[in-house]
């Protein structure tokens, strides 16, 4: 486990190292700011309701999420710093889960930076906390989805920028399949489509967890698809070795 | 120590190493040269667990590589060809996270880190970006990071490359110093370098073992260049005729002179004998000298023919 911790702290700083962090933390900030503030109109409903924000996340995650993984396996190939990373005395699942720690928790402090929101909403006036916090989670669990999808498909691109589009693709994929918009042209054609993709997709998940809604069911959801990707991901880095 | 075990390896259509077996005890240092593409980085990917062969196996005291990689990888110290190190971190930083990547920690690390900085040189740089630094200092950070863990076996893909003449020579020296209780094994194309470091070459080509013999062996401590005068066309013949003798090679023949290469049977000295030939036979002695042949010759002749060289 310490191996997993010390690439963990290892990937973390590096993102601070090539500044990508602040930008990313940056841009995370501020497009949940515009989304909350200014097309949310949370001045204009004069309630202390933070959901604009919340509603931002699923898409918000989705763009920028995938500029951080795409960096991870692909630079690596790139570099040839793989070679050293494999022949490490680490087993794969270490290397994994080493990088996807270090990934979510960047994701985390972002989150975390944007407190500013909910803080403004309860000095405003009475937010109600418990759903803050579960949206807090359902972002977290949500953000921790798409950095193991975006891994495992940076896995396979030797240049970053193919990654950045593979991991965007497959993070698109999990992230939009269940977007109300798909949903609607779903019904059109049948309604199993419409309860497989609400059943697959994120969004729903998300949205009932935001709402406060903790079901256990959506919470083993999120663990489940990130255990399977990370697990893939596991699966091809020994496929590398046969290669 | 190390068995390589009848390797192969294929990149698609592309039989990069075929059927490679030797076996490297405790303490030597190999050489592995050969022309470019023949085979030597694969085959040192192969031992390190980064590749697995297609075919046989690489076995360290007993254990499968590929079976048990990580078992492996613990005791190897592995410098690759392109000496890849994260540009964005410092030196201290980048050979600190090796060593806990490796499970060094506390005081350990430190005196470890200390050893691997003041043998490779980098002292002075330790704050140092990577990306700043020269080729020759960065490749002196990979080959600290590859001694970093005190390893039992040194794999190293080219350790000299983009160092100047004396970072060279204090290279060698670290890597025969190592050799003392380690076993190595370098690639490299600088066919001097194995002359002076090492204990064994193996050469590669094609993928396959072309020559695998003892340093001394190869450059023939014992040949000796013959050149007599007032000799008859049959000389060769009654050179081979003499007792140890196992070769005789004719080589330039001026007007009146003749020239041979003899190589004795193992650690034969045909001096006396050879002399005593001439004496018998009333040719003119001209020259009886030791031929140190190069590692070059071999190289030249295990690559060209695609044969086995003496």
């Amino acid at each position: 486990m310490s191996r997993v911790l010390v690439l963990a702290s290892k990937e973390f700083k590096s993102y601070f190292n090539s500044w990508l962090a602040y930008v990313f933390i940056a841009c995370f900030v501020t497009v949940s700011m515009l989304a909350h503030f200014y097309w949310g109109e949370f001045f204009g409903t004069g309630r202390a309701d933070i959901s604009p924000f919340f509603r931002s996340l699923p898409l918000t995650l989705l763009i920028l999420v995938p500029g951080l993984t795409m960096r991870q396996w692909a630079r690596e190939s790139e570099m040839g710093s793989i070679e050293l990373l494999m022949t490490l005395p680490a087993q794969g699942w270490q290397l994994v889960l080493g990088k996807f720690l270090g990934t979510l928790g960047l994701v985390a402090v972002a989150l975390l930076c944007t407190a500013g929101i909910p803080l403004t909403a309860a000095w405003l006036g009475d937010l109600d906390w418990g759903p803050v916090l579960a949206g807090y989670l359902a972002a977290l669990l949500l953000g921790g989805a798409y950095v193991a999808l975006g891994l495992f498909a940076s896995s396979w691109f030797r240049e970053q920028f193919l990654a950045l589009i593979g991991s965007a693709a497959l993070c698109s994929l999990f992230g939009l399949m269940s977007w109300p918009k798909v949903l609607g042209w779903a019904s059109n054609i049948s309604e199993t489509a419409v309860s497989v993709l609400g059943f697959v997709g994120f969004y729903g998940r998300f949205e009932a967890i935001q709402r406060g809604v903790i079901d256990f069911r959506d919470v083993a959801w999120y663990l489940s698809i990130t255990a399977l990707f990370l697990f893939f991901n596991v699966c091809r880095l020994h496929l590398r070795r046969l290669a | 120590m190390i068995e390589v075990q009848s390797i192969s390896k294929r990149y698609g259509s592309f039989l990069a190493v075929r059927d490679l077996s030797f076996s490297v005890s405790r303490g030597e240092i190999i050489g592995l040269v050969g022309p470019n593409g023949a085979g030597k980085t694969t085959t040192m990917k192969i031992i390190t667990g980064y590749l697995v062969p297609n075919d046989g196996r690489v076995l360290i005291d007993g254990g499968d590589v590929a079976l048990d990689p990580v078992k492996a990888q613990e005791r190897i110290g592995y410098l690759p060809e392109s000496n890849p190190i994260y540009p964005e971190m410092s030196v201290q930083d980048y050979l600190l996270w090796m060593g806990k990547m490796r499970g060094l920690k506390g005081s350990r690390l430190v005196e470890r880190l200390s050893y691997a900085v003041k043998a490779c040189d980098i002292e002075g740089r330790l704050t140092s970006t990577v990306r700043t630094l020269s080729k020759g200092l960065r490749q002196r950070v990979g080959i600290a990071q590859a001694i970093l863990h005190d390893p039992d076996i040194l794999i190293l893909d080219e350790p000299t490359s983009g160092l100047d003449p004396n970072q060279i020579i204090e290279i060698r020296d670290l890597i025969r110093d190592l050799g003392r209780d380690k076993t190595v094994i370098l690639s490299t194309h600088i066919l001097s370098e194995v002359e002076e470091t090492c204990s064994r070459a193996l050469m590669i080509v094609g993928g396959t073992l072309a020559v695998d013999d003892r340093i001394d062996h190869l450059l023939g401590d014992r040949t000796l260049h013959f050149r007599v005068a007032k000799a008859g066309d049959d000389t060769a013949e009654l050179l081979r005729a003499v007792e140890g003798v196992e070769e005789v090679r004719p080589l330039d023949a001026a007007k009146d002179t003749r020239r041979f290469l003899v190589v004795p049977k193992d650690g034969i000295d045909l001096a006396p004998a050879l002399f005593h030939l001439a004496v018998e036979r009333g040719w003119e002695l001209l020259e009886l000298s030791p031929a140190r042949r190069s590692l070059e010759d071999v190289f030249r002749e295990a690559t060209v023919s695609g044969g086995v060289a003496s």
